[in-house]
């Protein structure tokens, strides 16, 4: 049976590297400071992935460990993409 | 392509034709470059007007030369500070169709901008207060109330020396995220 | 290399030493070391963590005959239980899952009920067909009932405890012996004894009757009529690596959800004359809960024939597929860095094919 967890954390790291570094170029390119926000939730989503490659490479980690972790680091980006929402 | 983007592309291809191809006359010029002996004419003469080229009759023929900065030859002058701000923008999707715009006219207001760029209005207006607080863009009151170009004849030097926006992925990015806001 | 990407990389160099960095710090303890201090190649932190409690009786007290062995699992969101009885030449094995878990209760029992003689002549093909085997002696009760069961206890390398059990049939023809470990204990060089299993070692010692004959063994197997039975060519020991060269057969109740599997598991192989050979295993054959097989081993050169035949009756406890769960991490190194690689070109293509299409408008 494929461990299909590993497929999607891996495809999660990709997607959310990728989009960090489009928002940093992003930043880069408008000079716009506020684009720091975006840059800074999808970076989060990269190192909440890495969180969760840890997790599948060690054992033991309780279910409900694994949610305050995932909705913690949610919380966060969605936090920033609000903040975004918000600039003048 | 937007048609005042567009014509910031004719206006290139234009200036480096008649840069590479010194002393050929309007309809020369024209055919080579596939336009109508109209749209070449209203572009070359933009490029007169901005000191870009300059033209001298020959007989029935007018014809038109590149003007060169002091120095200049095929190498492409260093920047100032400024120039390199205004270039900032100018690689920029939405900045670079607000000042097309605005290099076609006099002057436009807010509303007449917000008809040629598809951006909401608060967005153009952030936009256009950004480059107002850089003096690339002034404002202009009376009854006639909106925006022009403080100095034409730099961003159409501008305009016709460098790339300007490409929009490639991070543009994208830029733009739809430009919208993403209360 | 593009002057672009290259431009790229530049600028960020920086950013990209830092999420490596903080990368390697997070991965470094998935990593983990595999620790196996009694060097039975099973991590200890699984050892430890499948431990189960065992209680071993015997009766009477006195010279006594018959043994129960009760193996409780530890530490599982479910425990469960399994017992293994046995009394003149027959084992049972049963499996007691909690309540809770919504399992029910299985079980099977297996008796040596004879050692035979085979001989390939009826119809010379190699199986056991009809009329070949010449029955030789009756086991059962008659061959083992009253007889003493010796009790061996000891410590295994890694400190769990180690019961052995030891019975001879009348003339020493058939010997038993049955081990069960609470950890997980190596047995041979190709062999795990797991904790929720119990090897049984078939040891005949048989004067041959009959010429060209190769002697086996005759086994009863009473289950449930609502369980069903199946065969197998791996036993479930060899789907999870424990062993090699095992096959099986399974009595399971319950439903396809959650079942409930008891199992008599063999190597397919024999050791007879000290050499190791292909034993011949027939299939089950019989109705309505009653079966009976047939285990002949290969041929001997020498008298009397000696056979040793390990096999083992046991379990498939879901207390332990969840132990197991919490102890071993879920991570497939290759599966994530191939996953991460097909992805990353997915989106690489996307971003070209978007360019090029970009270009063309």
């Amino acid at each position: 049976m494929v461990a299909v967890e590993n497929v999607i954390v891996a495809a999660v790291m990709v997607l959310a590297l990728t989009l960090t570094f489009i928002a940093l170029l992003a930043w880069r390119r408008t000079q716009d400071v506020q684009v720091i926000f975006l840059s800074l939730a999808f970076a989060i989503f990269f190192v909440k992935a890495l969180i969760l490659t840890a997790a599948l490479f060690t054992a033991g980690i309780a279910l409900s460990t694994l949610i305050v972790v995932w909705g913690t680091f949610d919380l966060a980006i969605l936090a920033l993409f609000y903040g975004f929402t918000l600039r003048r | 392509m937007d048609e005042d983007v567009l014509a910031v592309k004719t206006r290139r291809d234009l200036y480096e034709f008649v840069r590479k191809n010194p002393g050929f006359h309007l309809r020369e010029i024209a055919r080579a470059l596939e336009l109508s002996i109209t749209l070449a004419d209203y572009h070359l003469r933009f490029l007169e007007k901005h000191d870009l080229l300059s033209a001298s009759m020959d007989g029935e023929y007018k014809r038109y030369y590149p003007r060169s900065l002091p120095g200049d030859a095929e190498a492409r002058p260093a920047l100032t500070d400024a120039q390199k701000q205004v270039l900032g923008y100018l690689r920029q999707p939405v900045p670079l169709k607000i000042l097309a715009h605005l290099m076609e006219r006099e002057s436009a207001s807010h509303k007449e901008i917000l008809g040629h760029v598809p951006v909401s209005p608060s967005t153009l207006s952030h936009h256009l207060k950004k480059m107002h607080a850089a003096g690339i863009v002034d404002r202009v009151e009376g009854s006639d109330r909106g925006y022009k170009v403080s100095d034409p004849k730099a961003v159409a030097r501008l305009m016709t020396t460098y790339e300007l926006a490409t929009q490639d992925q991070v543009d994208t990015f830029i733009r739809v995220w430009g919208e993403f806001r209360l | 290399m593009s002057v672009r990407l290259r431009s790229l990389l530049r600028r960020f160099r920086s950013w990209f030493f830092a999420l490596t960095a903080a990368s390697t710090l997070v991965l470094a303890p998935g990593a983990m070391a595999y620790e196996d201090a009694d060097g039975d190649t099973i991590d200890d932190g699984i050892e430890l963590a499948t431990e189960r409690n065992v209680a071993v009786a015997t009766y009477p007290h006195v010279a006594p005959y018959g043994l129960t062995i009760t193996s409780q699992s530890v530490g599982a969101d479910v425990n469960d239980k399994f017992r293994v009885r046995y009394e003149a030449g027959e084992f049972e094995v049963e499996y007691l899952p909690d309540a809770s878990s919504g399992r029910v209760e299985t079980r099977y029992s297996l008796e040596i009920a004879s050692v035979v003689e085979w001989v390939d002549n009826v119809v010379p093909n190699g199986q056991v067909d009809a009329g070949e085997i010449a029955s030789v002696l009756t086991l059962g009760d008659s061959g083992f009932g009253g007889l003493r069961v010796n009790v061996t206890e000891y410590t295994s390398a890694d400190g769990g405890n180690v019961d052995e059990f030891t019975i001879r049939s009348a003339g020493n023809r058939v010997t038993l012996t049955l081990v069960i470990a609470q950890r997980f204990l190596r047995v041979s060089e190709t062999k795990v004894l797991t904790p929720m299993e119990a090897k049984l070692d078939i040891r005949v010692n048989h004067t041959l009757g009959s010429a060209g004959a190769r002697v086996g063994l005759e086994f009863a197997i009473d289950i449930d009529t609502d369980d069903e039975m199946s065969f197998a060519n791996e036993s479930w020991d060899v789907k999870h690596d424990y062993s090699i060269n095992e096959s099986w057969i399974n009595v399971t109740g319950g439903s396809t959800a959650s079942p409930s599997t008891v199992f008599f598991a063999w190597s397919n192989d024999a050791t007879v004359d000290g050499v190791s050979a292909r034993t011949l295993v027939t299939r089950p054959q019989g109705t309505s809960g009653a079966y009976r097989m047939f285990a002949v081993y290969p041929a001997s050169v020498s008298e009397p024939t000696s056979a040793l035949h390990v096999a083992s009756i046991g379990v498939v406890s879901e207390a332990f597929a969840d132990l197991i769960r919490s102890v071993i991490p879920l991570g497939d190194p290759v599966l994530f860095v191939s996953s991460f690689v097909v992805v990353a070109a997915t989106v690489g293509a996307s971003m070209i094919i978007a360019k090029r299409r970009r270009r063309k408008d």
